[in-house]
């Protein structure tokens, strides 16, 4: 039997089906929760992220519009309860002027047998070594294979602030890549 | 193709390869369980919101039929002084009158509205609500009540 997908279990939850929300559940629990994770660092936080967002999709289903991928509509309110969660926990998560003082010019050229040599390990301490706006633009392009324009939707930004923060995310990754590589 | 793009390439590979992690068992119960709960609360809500509408609603038929009760009181007053001459431009002034009477009478009560307010902004939400029941109680007794001797 094919798997239903999640268009027409949000359509049979609307329907009142309440049961179908087990299947969305079963569908994106573990993406919801690893990009939770990833953000946070702290089981505990993520899984009550994770959770707030499964209940505030619940209660918002209605508002779903089914012209944008659902994904990208559970990703965003997963978005803001993980950002909610780093507030909370009195960390500071945005940017307005999106000032990249601590990025030098030009990043050190990587030796190709470096990264070559990143292994799940590697890219995941990498990756929790960003601030976690850039590490959440680079898990959705990357893992989640969201385009640009996508993630805009998601994070609430433009295209072009996306795209910026995807160079500078792997920037980033590059000269820790380069720094590591000399030591 | 140049180091720099492939090092980007790996990096990007690097990320869509890491695995995906699952939460504590029973997540998935927790969230149903939380989601059923919700809905349990859910008719509560709407009983209170129907309550206070339905209330809503009683005070304004009540004031609405006390003053459809005055008019009908009044009825043959009324139309003795609109069959008199000149009974439209009299009606008119009277109506001015009794607005700018009404506008001093509204900016008294509005004022001592605000310092009541004021004066209970310390106080739990349930003050609000009883102090909008006895303004309201206020409004009603001040409608249904015909001063002795006062005739439109």
């Amino acid at each position: 039997m094919m798997a239903e997908t999640d268009i027409e279990l949000v359509r049979r939850c609307l329907g009142g089906d309440n049961a179908a929300f087990e299947g969305i559940l079963e569908l994106y629990q573990d993406r919801i929760y690893s990009f939770a994770l990833r953000l946070l660092r702290d089981e505990q936080a993520a899984e009550d992220a994770a959770q707030e967002t499964f209940l505030k999709a619940f209660k918002n289903l209605a508002s779903y519009n089914p012209a944008y991928p659902f994904a990208s509509w559970l990703f965003r309110i997963a978005h803001n309860a993980s950002m909610d969660a780093l507030r909370a926990g009195g960390k500071t998560v945005s940017m307005d002027t999106e000032d990249f003082s601590d990025l030098p010019d030009r990043t050190a050229g990587v030796a190709e047998s470096v990264a070559a040599a990143i292994d799940s390990e590697r890219i995941e301490a990498l990756l929790a070594s960003l601030p976690p706006l850039y590490s959440e633009a680079l898990l959705l392009a990357y893992r989640e294979d969201m385009g640009p324009a996508e993630i805009g939707r998601v994070l609430g930004v433009p295209e072009g602030t996306v795209k910026a923060r995807l160079f500078r995310g792997r920037e980033m990754i590059k000269t820790k890549l380069a720094a590591d590589a000399t030591v | 193709m140049n180091m720099d793009a492939k090092t980007d390439q790996l990096i990007n590979k690097a990320i869509a390869a890491l695995p995906y992690r699952r939460p504590r068992a029973g997540f998935s119960a927790r969230v149903m369980a939380e989601i059923a709960a919700a809905q349990a609360a859910a008719p509560w809500n709407g009983y209170i919101l129907k309550a206070t509408g339905l209330t809503v609603a009683g005070w304004a038929m009540t004031l609405g039929v006390i003053g459809a009760k005055l008019v009908y009181s009044n009825l043959p007053e009324i139309a003795a002084f609109l069959i008199q001459p000149g009974a439209a431009a009299q009606g008119l002034k009277l109506l001015a009158a009794y607005a700018a009477l009404f506008g001093v009478k509204l900016a008294g009560g509005l004022s001592f509205t605000a310092d009541l307010a004021a004066a209970a902004a310390g106080f739990p939400g349930g003050y609000e609500v009883a102090a909008a029941a006895v303004i309201c109680a206020a409004a009603v007794a001040a409608l249904s009540k015909r001063p002795a001797g006062v005739r439109i």
